[in-house]
């Protein structure tokens, strides 16, 4: 009881504590009006202190028979405990004259003490520091869960070709460029280890973005990223659509269909692609590859057979759309090439994310740091025969994708069977036929329809020249964050150029 | 389809294989060098791909129906369904990075006990790329240690290599005939595959008839 009683009196007391600590500022004028309200004094003061429910009979009491006390041997024990709270409170109420300005609605010692904005690329600008630790650190988005969230909800930043990106996502493409993870064999294929994408993922929904991550374990959480979107990003399309898409001009006539942010999201992540194609003499990964590991990430689909061959239809698009993208690269660095080779930062951020790249490495072996790490040892295993094997291979290959393209791994089993020199190389019959059936359940139409959409190429255009002024800003703006992890990856860049 | 039908069957036991693990480990370029016996760069498998190699073992001749699942995060949830009604599992590493060791047991071990409809089927670890030595990551040992807990066979082995590639299978293989629900299961006179079996004329012109 007496600690039921007794508490609510500490809330009472604790705030004007924390006022009058600073009774000299000059919020004075507003106390005239509290004063007024101060005849109410201590009875007041009982009454909101005993807000409690057990306390609202005692109030009654209190209030009949004033400060006389005893008597009536039922009270005598509510009485004391009041009295113990009134000494404890009356202390404080005498060198505090101004409690009544407690009251909800009269603030006091009001003052200015800094103009905070916040805007969702920077946060809070302008923070007093001793407020900054009661600021949960930057999150990378604005609800702090990364995966699984829509764009919409999310902390966007600019890519350097002026698309709205969430943060986390080109915090983590930064990273893995960093750590040169564009030149790692079978990066984007290979999986990360379980336990730390775990990790990190949690780490990431709670808005901490934890240091030297596995390349491996970036590169699986950017698909992740992309798998667990509330809608996929390919969703707005439809099957037909993408299956009818052939050539590079209409899987970027396609491309122009979708919504400005899966737009804007799948230009980036194209680049991205094109980025590690880029690098293919390193990193094993051609077109195809890159966008066989992308495309099922891309579309959420409910039945799995029908993800399986739509996942077909996207690579195919993806592919495309990647092939197109460095075609263009290539046209713009010779025309680059040709004009002059002025301004190199200006070139920097236009075109070449490859340039980019450099600039990442540069700036690493600038620093001094050394610290050994040996994740190179996957680099310094490839043999050179094999990646001149990987172009020879290129014509075979096709064949085998074409196959596959037709949806499903039944086509196989017949060229299989029938270049089997086991056994019986014409009895596939039975064979042939189930694999008929499935080609014929992803038959494709071999001409898309071509759409008009050049308001939307012009808007999308626009966009992006308008974009390209900020990405640098914000990119420049987190950099300091990026020079630690620059230089403890220092001594890997210098190996795979070593290597190189 | 329609040629005479004789009672003697194109094979004696249907199985049917399943291959797991981690991007990259090499379980397409494992079937390849099994079933073709070539090695080449491949790329990432979509959903799932599906090869067939007759063999004949102990004078008995089999019809290996082996599944292919792509290594991908986002097919693992797809290749559930491929688990069912298979007679042996194989489980590939490399021995050369070793998250995709750990990963067997953190994922794919998890896998096979949610949708393996088997209880006997038979399990089979297999450390792939054990032709760079050099970069070895996991050892044969720790191999050995992990497939006692799980009682499965164990093997290590090289698809560009050729070693121990063909005894991967036979090995799962014959487990399997040593085991006779799974012998049942496969034998030629239960149809529940979608195999037909092969009218006798086919099999007669191919290979000799006993």
């Amino acid at each position: 009881m007496a600690q039921v009683l007794r508490s609510p009196s500490h809330f009472a007391s604790s705030p004007r504590r924390t006022l009058s600590c600073d009774p000299d500022d000059g919020s004075n004028g507003l106390l005239s009006p509290s004063n007024g309200i101060r005849g109410g004094g201590e009875e007041e003061e009982n009454e909101r202190r005993g807000a409690g429910g057990a306390i609202e009979r005692k109030r009654g009491t209190r209030r009949g028979e004033g400060v006389e006390e005893q008597q009536l041997s039922v009270l005598a024990l509510l009485l004391t405990l009041f009295r113990k709270s009134l000494l404890r409170c009356k202390p404080e109420g005498v060198d505090d004259e101004d409690f009544g300005s407690m009251e909800i609605g009269w603030p006091t010692e009001v003052q200015h003490v800094a103009h905070v904005t916040f805007d969702r690329f920077h946060g809070f600008l302008g923070l007093p520091v001793e407020f900054e630790p009661e600021v949960p650190c930057r999150a990378p988005s604005a609800s702090a869960t990364v995966f699984g969230v829509s764009t919409v909800s999310m902390q966007c930043s600019y890519d350097s070709r002026g698309n709205s990106v969430p943060t986390i996502l080109l915090l983590m493409q930064r990273r893995l460029y960093e750590q040169g993870g564009l030149r790692i064999e079978g990066i984007f294929r290979i999986n990360a280890e379980n336990s730390q994408e775990e990790y990190v993922r949690d780490q990431l929904n709670n808005g901490i973005v934890p240091e030297g991550i596995d390349v491996h374990c970036l590169a699986g959480l950017i698909k992740a990223w992309f798998r667990e979107l509330p809608t996929g990003l390919l969703d707005s399309l439809s099957f037909e659509q993408v299956m009818q898409c052939q050539t590079e001009a209409e899987c970027s006539q396609l491309a122009r269909l979708l919504p400005p942010t899966e737009a804007a999201l799948l230009d980036w992540a194209i680049n991205l692609m094109a980025d590690v194609v880029q690098e293919e003499q390193q990193n094993k990964m051609n077109a195809r590859n890159v966008a066989t590991v992308f495309a099922p990430n891309m579309t959420q689909m409910a039945d799995p057979l029908t993800a399986l061959m739509y996942a077909v239809q996207v690579m195919n698009f993806l592919r495309m759309l990647i092939l197109k993208t460095l075609k263009e690269r290539q046209e713009s660095t010779l025309e680059d090439a040709s004009l002059s080779n002025a301004d190199p930062s200006d070139e920097n951020g236009h075109h070449s994310p490859q340039l980019h790249l450099e600039a990442c490495i540069k700036e690493a072996t600038e620093d001094v740091c050394v610290i050994e790490e040996p994740v190179v040892d996957n680099l310094a295993g490839v043999p050179e025969e094999r990646s001149t094997k990987d172009e020879e291979a290129d014509g075979p290959r096709t064949s085998h994708d074409n196959a596959a393209s037709e949806g499903t791994a039944v086509e196989h089993s017949t060229r299989e069977l029938l270049s089997e020199n086991s056994a019986r190389p014409d009895g596939s019959s039975g064979c042939q036929e189930s694999a008929a059936n499935c080609s014929n359940a992803v038959h494709t139409n071999s001409h898309g329809k071509k759409t008009g959409q050049s308001n939307n190429q012009n808007h999308w255009k626009g966009r992006k020249a308008k974009g390209k002024s900020t990405s640098r800003a914000s990119l420049s703006a987190e950099k300091p964050r990026g020079t630690s992890i620059a230089s403890r990856i220092n001594s890997k860049v210098e190996l795979v150029e070593a290597w190189r | 389809m329609d040629s005479s039908s004789s009672s003697q069957p194109e094979f004696d036991y249907l199985f049917k294989l399943l291959m797991i693990g981690d991007s990259g480990v090499g379980k397409s370029s494992l079937l390849l060098r099994f079933t073709l016996d070539s090695f080449e760069d491949l790329s990432p498998t979509i959903g799932v791909d599906f090869k067939v190699k007759m063999v004949t073992l102990g004078g008995k001749k089999l019809k290996l129906a082996i599944w292919d699942t792509a290594g991908q995060e986002r097919f693992r949830t797809l290749t559930s369904s491929y688990y069912r009604g298979a007679q042996g599992i194989i489980m590939v590493y490399d021995v050369t990075r070793r998250e995709t060791f750990t990963n067997l047991s953190d994922v794919w071990a998890r896998e096979i006990d949610l949708y393996s409809t088997n209880q006997d089927c038979i399990k089979m670890l297999v450390g792939n790329k054990v032709d760079k030595e050099s970069e070895r990551a996991v050892t044969k040992k720790e191999g050995l240690d992990v497939a006692r807990g799980y009682g499965c066979l164990f093997l290590e082995c090289s698809a560009k290599t050729r070693v121990n590639v063909e005894q991967c299978f036979e090995e799962l293989v014959l487990k399997i005939l040593d085991t006779p629900s799974l012998c049942a299961e496969g034998s030629a006179g239960v149809k529940k595959n979608i195999f037909k079996q092969k009218p006798a004329q086919a099999d007669a012109s191919t290979s000799s008839c006993c």
